[in-house]
């Protein structure tokens, strides 16, 4: 069962990022595109564009009844949902199941039960791992305080429906409590249409390779999970503990990492494993080598409270060099639209281990030419060369309290 | 066969556009129109001629590049496979005419349902609120409405064609 065409449900870098592997794997290429994105780079690269609706992502992008029927009536027998917009919800999997199109990703089944993080906790219980110490939904404030009681403080609200860190509060008091629920479960409902909220302690992020690899196999198994996705982990430095978070079951946004580290295009195995073929290795057959950073650039004014910057890039040169590598749907001239998320571009560099990498990141961070729009990469810079970031003293929480409040004094 | 069928055993591939265009450089032609299957292609020796066919939606540009034999690479070959919107023969926008587009990307309908009569027809009077269409969305039909009092002067789409948003319908001449 070879693939022969692909079409593309998605927009800006990550559009970019399939369709130069689909072309290179000789697929045929169709992207559904909104007004706004007509004349984008993912539109002249495809063999076809189609429009499929105005700018607004809702009416567009969103709207899996018209990219599925796009799909079908321009002859795709595949589809690759990108991340973020349908890419985790179970509908756009469903309706090409349904039509016969086969979904670069999960079972519905899968991304139903893992797109509620809840749910996807009770999971991984119930495969044997350990979660984050936490609760089921928290109704109310006073449920709210007195289950934070119960956890310690500091704690961490999300939303349900949420994920990737939207919809995330922390609380280090009752009294923060008190402000950020309300203010939570509000955005919950705007962001994701459910405002139920669950609660985590706080825990502290590092790595513990081999025991997060199989707890990471014990819930995909469980599972029964297809294709790629990516297992989250927290690591609670006092408690030398790890527990889960949650799955994304999507291509991950900086898979360019994995991809520098072991030589591979994790696209390409996506596109294999739809196909039926398989992934076409094993662990064993996968080398690391040398270390990645990747930065997102962002269409945003880091010294106005990232406030999000629309506008035409008047210059763009962007950096080259070993090691080097952008993942782009931006130009000279590219107008970047006020419809959807700010980011533009992801930089990675790769080098023969952590130092290398971040001397040639700051380098290309440095080299890039980049006018129009405000971007994030005087902070990217900042971050580049703080020595808690080179030492590696980071947190989840370290540009919040020291990072930003040193980066606007600089 | 099935649309998907049709789609996927395009007639004229890219290669076959390169191929015609070559040909017609090496001519001594003046002029070449041709249609097949739902693509239209014009060459003319003359960089100042105006491609008679309206493109249909703004891919179809491509295809007017290509209308200047001068051109040694055609541009944006890629866009010509699959092959665009059936161009029926039509002349440019009429003058005067106010174009009907597509709200959403769908299935174009003329009749109400397989077999009965169309909405309208070239030549026929419309008011604003008649419906003229079905476009439809995965089994979900939405019919469009004229939004001008006048004349039919043009219908732009075959039926059971995919339209993509924005895409010219029909051209009304108001009355």
């Amino acid at each position: 069962m070879a693939l022969n065409r692909l079409f593309i449900a998605n927009r800006g870098e990550i559009a970019v990022r399939i369709l130069r592997t689909a072309k290179r794997l000789g697929l045929e290429t169709v992207i559904g595109v909104s007004e706004a994105d007509r004349g984008s780079m993912g539109a002249e690269m495809a063999d076809r564009a189609v429009v499929l609706g105005p700018a607004p992502s809702a009416k567009s992008y969103l709207d899996e009844r018209l990219i599925v029927h796009a799909a079908r009536m321009t002859g795709c027998d595949a589809l690759h949902p990108g991340y973020g917009f349908l890419s985790e919800k179970a509908k756009l999997a469903t309706l090409c199941e349904e039509e016969g199109i086969v979904f670069v990703g999960p079972r519905p089944e899968t991304i139903d039960m893992l797109g509620d993080k809840l749910s996807a906790r009770t999971m991984a219980l119930q495969a044997g791992v350990q979660t984050v110490p936490g609760t089921d939904h928290v109704a109310t404030i006073a449920d709210a305080k007195h289950a934070a009681e119960q956890l310690g403080y500091p704690v961490v609200m999300k939303a349900s429906a949420g994920g990737g860190g939207r919809g995330m509060f922390m609380a280090r008091s009752a009294e923060e409590l008190d402000i950020s629920f309300e203010r939570a479960s509000r955005e919950a409902e705007n962001a994701f249409g459910d405002s139920r909220l669950y609660m985590e302690r706080s825990a502290l992020p590092i790595r513990l390779r081999r025991k997060l690899h199989e707890a990471a196999i014990r819930i995909t198994s469980f599972a029964k999970y297809r294709n790629a996705g990516t297992v989250e982990f927290l690591y609670d430095v006092d408690r030398e503990d790890f527990y889960f978070i949650e799955v994304n079951s999507r291509i991950q946004v900086e898979h360019p990492v994995s991809e520098e580290v072991t030589g591979e295009d994790l696209i390409a195995r996506q596109l294999n494993v739809a196909a039926g073929q398989g992934i076409g290795l094993s662990q064993a057959d996968v080398h690391f080598r040398g270390h990645a950073i990747e930065c997102r650039i962002n269409a945003e004014d880091p010294f106005n409270n990232f406030m999000p910057a629309p506008g035409r890039i008047t210059a763009w040169t962007p950096p080259s060099g070993e090691g080097i590598r952008l993942d782009t749907h931006a130009r000279t001239g590219y107008l970047v639209p006020p419809f959807y998320d700010s980011m533009i571009g992801k930089l990675i560099a790769k080098g023969r281990d952590r130092s290398e990498a971040i001397e040639r990141i700051l380098k290309a961070i440095r080299d890039f030419r980049l006018e129009g729009p405000n971007t994030t990469l005087p902070l990217l810079s900042f971050v580049a060369t703080h020595t808690d970031f080179r030492e590696n003293r980071i947190t989840t929480r370290c540009l919040e309290d020291k990072g930003l409040p040193d980066f606007s004094r600089a | 066969m099935t649309e998907n069928e049709k789609k996927m055993t395009a007639v004229v591939k890219p290669e076959d556009i390169e191929s015609l265009i070559e040909l017609f450089e090496a001519s001594d032609w003046d002029e070449m129109h041709l249609e097949i299957e739902g693509l239209e292609l014009f060459l003319s020796s003359d960089p100042k001629a105006r491609i008679a066919a309206q493109p249909q939606h703004p891919i179809a540009t491509h295809a007017s590049a290509s209308a200047h034999a001068h051109a040694t690479t055609p541009q944006g070959m890629g866009h010509l496979a699959p092959p665009p919107t059936p161009a029926k023969e039509v002349s440019s926008a009429p003058e005067g005419c106010i174009a009907v587009k597509a709200p959403n990307l769908g299935t174009f309908y003329r009749a109400p349902k397989p077999g009965a009569a169309s909405y309208v027809e070239l030549g026929q009077s419309v008011t604003a609120d008649m419906e003229i269409c079905l476009i439809e969305v995965m089994k979900l039909f939405t019919s469009v409405r004229a939004g001008t009092a006048g004349v039919i002067r043009e219908i732009c789409v075959d039926d059971a064609e995919m339209v993509e948003y924005g895409q010219t319908l029909f051209y009304i001449e108001p009355t």
